[in-house]
């Protein structure tokens, strides 16, 4: 059993035994220490070549728990404290995605359909993000923008004139490109393009069934119900990663009702995510 | 702080905070350890992370389509504009008609008939709810243009269906990509590979729906296409000097 109030030694014991709660739980944990991980060095876990698309992830969890757990058989001194666990979670799951970037780079120098996808679907978001801030005003669509920037990376990679060691590298590289063809292209900053602060109408979330994913289909049709200042609240927060205050400003409401409504709104969506 | 108070986590919006990098360093670790040993915990993170998660990707859709469905109010605003001068002209012409009559049947005497001035009349208004028409009618049809030109870009083309049918020597060959009929997504990125790999090099021919070449060259297996292509109905065909040696279609979507 494991005892929450947060004995290391008690969790290794655990483990050594072949406790699987303790095994579930490691696996877990290692999976939330790579994210945020990944997060603080802007990596992106699905970059890498160990399982194809999205499962990228759960692959690399794997085999840093694997080498983790054997490391921990051979020497019984690995790990006497929590901060070495991290460290050496670190330092496995560092080398593993690094080799799986490079792996990964080569698919996309072939050019591996399922790699240029993967960097397809990430830098879209990115570039929507990269977009709405600097409220540019397009006389096309978005997409063309993106498109055009999607094809001189390509062009560049599979070339082979440009080798990146990191995803951290290629996404830098990419959101140069993006600027240099926003100015090529004579676009004007400007506040003219106004966002259009609703969310995507019902129609375009089903044709999203592509994607194949229900959980984001369920949040985002979660979301779609919130009310208005629920839902500005949630884009400008987690998405524009703006503070709660100048949100609440903003709406000129409280800090403190801003954080309310904020913490109300993640309830609703947690809820209908449990309850399925 | 004791994270085995769960109600005091979530007021405190621990999870939320450690997520997005907000926890000073040393709250950080100690969170980060809880986490090992709390499986609740553990469920909300990524409870947490999915709608986060969820959140931007449906925003990421939100800034494609806002201007979509900007671009689409506006361009409903113009033909409602359109209609509404249309309706002004027609109400112009048809006062300006009534007036002609009246004037026509005053002191002046009046060398045409009022049958004749009424076909004067109703033919100067046929000609302006004509023009009206025709004009929505103009503009009708380019709203439809995008659509039809879809449509146009997958019609299949004759002779190259049958070039495919035939199949020629294709039994020499073993395609592997792409797939006959593959279907791509954007980005297009198309991987041409056959099997067994032939000392010469063979000719690659790319040719659109209305049969014009829009790619030929020498390549060897395997080859990646990629360039900026519309949406619709390709051909390809791999050629020696003196023969086709296979011929297949795709499609980008």
């Amino acid at each position: 059993m494991i005892n929450q109030s947060g004995d290391f030694g008690a969790f290794v014991s655990l483990l050594k035994q072949g406790d699987v709660n303790a095994c579930n739980a490691l696996l877990e944990h290692i999976s939330i220490i790579m994210n945020q991980w990944c997060q603080k060095n802007k990596l992106e876990l699905s970059w890498t070549t160990l399982s194809v698309k999205d499962e990228s992830e759960k692959a690399i969890a794997h085999w840093v728990y694997n080498e983790f757990m054997a490391t921990l058989h051979q020497n019984h001194t690995a790990c006497n404290s929590y901060s070495e666990y991290k460290k050496k979670v670190i330092e496995i799951a560092g080398r593993m995605i690094a080799e799986g970037f490079k792996k990964f780079n080569d698919l996309l120098i072939s050019g591996n359909n399922d790699a240029w996808k993967s960097i397809n679907d990430k830098l879209k978001i990115y570039f929507a993000k990269w977009f709405y801030n600097r409220q540019l005003y397009l006389e096309g669509e978005p997409e063309d923008l993106f498109s055009s920037a999607i094809a001189v990376l390509f062009e560049k990679v599979s070339s082979k004139e440009l080798q990146f060691t990191d995803s951290c590298g290629l996404k830098s590289y990419f959101f140069r490109i993006l600027e240099n063809k926003a100015m090529e292209t004579n676009r004007k900053q400007a506040a003219f393009f106004k966002f259009q602060n609703e969310l995507p109408d019902e129609s375009y979330v089903s044709s999203m069934q592509d994607d194949k994913d229900e959980l984001f289909l369920t949040i985002q049709n979660r979301i779609r119900e919130l009310s208005e200042i629920e839902q500005h609240i949630l884009i400008h927060y987690f998405w524009n990663e703006k503070k709660l205050n100048e949100i609440a400003e903003e709406l000129r409401i409280s800090f403190e009702n801003c954080r309310v409504i904020k913490h109300r709104a993640i309830q609703k969506i947690a809820k209908s995510i449990t309850v399925r | 702080m004791d994270f085995n108070d769960h109600k005091l986590i979530e007021e405190r919006e621990i999870i939320e905070k450690y997520i997005l990098g907000e926890l000073p360093p040393e709250m950080e670790e100690a969170f980060e350890e809880h986490l090992l040993y709390c499986k609740e915990c553990r469920d909300n993170y990524n409870n947490m992370r999915d709608i986060i998660s969820g959140a931007q990707k449906a925003l990421e859709k939100n800034v494609f389509e806002g201007k979509r469905k900007a671009e689409r109010q506006s361009r409903h605003i113009s033909i409602n504009l359109l209609k509404l001068a249309a309706g002004f002209v027609i109400v112009i012409g048809l006062a300006f008609s009534i007036y002609y009559m009246v004037k026509t049947k005053g002191p002046e005497p009046v060398n045409l008939s009022c049958a004749d001035t009424l076909t004067k009349s109703a033919t100067s208004f046929d000609t302006l709810t004509k023009n009206t028409d025709s004009t929505i009618e103009n503009k009708e049809s380019t709203k439809t243009i995008p659509a039809q030109l879809y449509a146009d870009a997958y019609k299949p083309l004759s002779y190259l269906e049958g070039a495919i049918d035939n199949q020629l020597r294709s039994e020499s060959l073993k395609i592997i990509s792409p797939k006959p009929s593959a279907e791509f997504h954007e980005p297009y990125v198309i991987l041409f590979d056959w099997e067994p790999v032939r000392n010469e090099s063979l000719s690659l021919v790319i040719k659109d729906n209305k049969g014009e070449t829009i790619f030929e060259s020498e390549i060897s297996a395997p080859f990646t296409y990629m360039r900026s292509l519309h949406q619709g109905l390709y051909y390809w065909q791999l050629n020696t000097k003196d023969e086709t040696l296979y011929a297949g279609k795709f499609f980008l979507r």
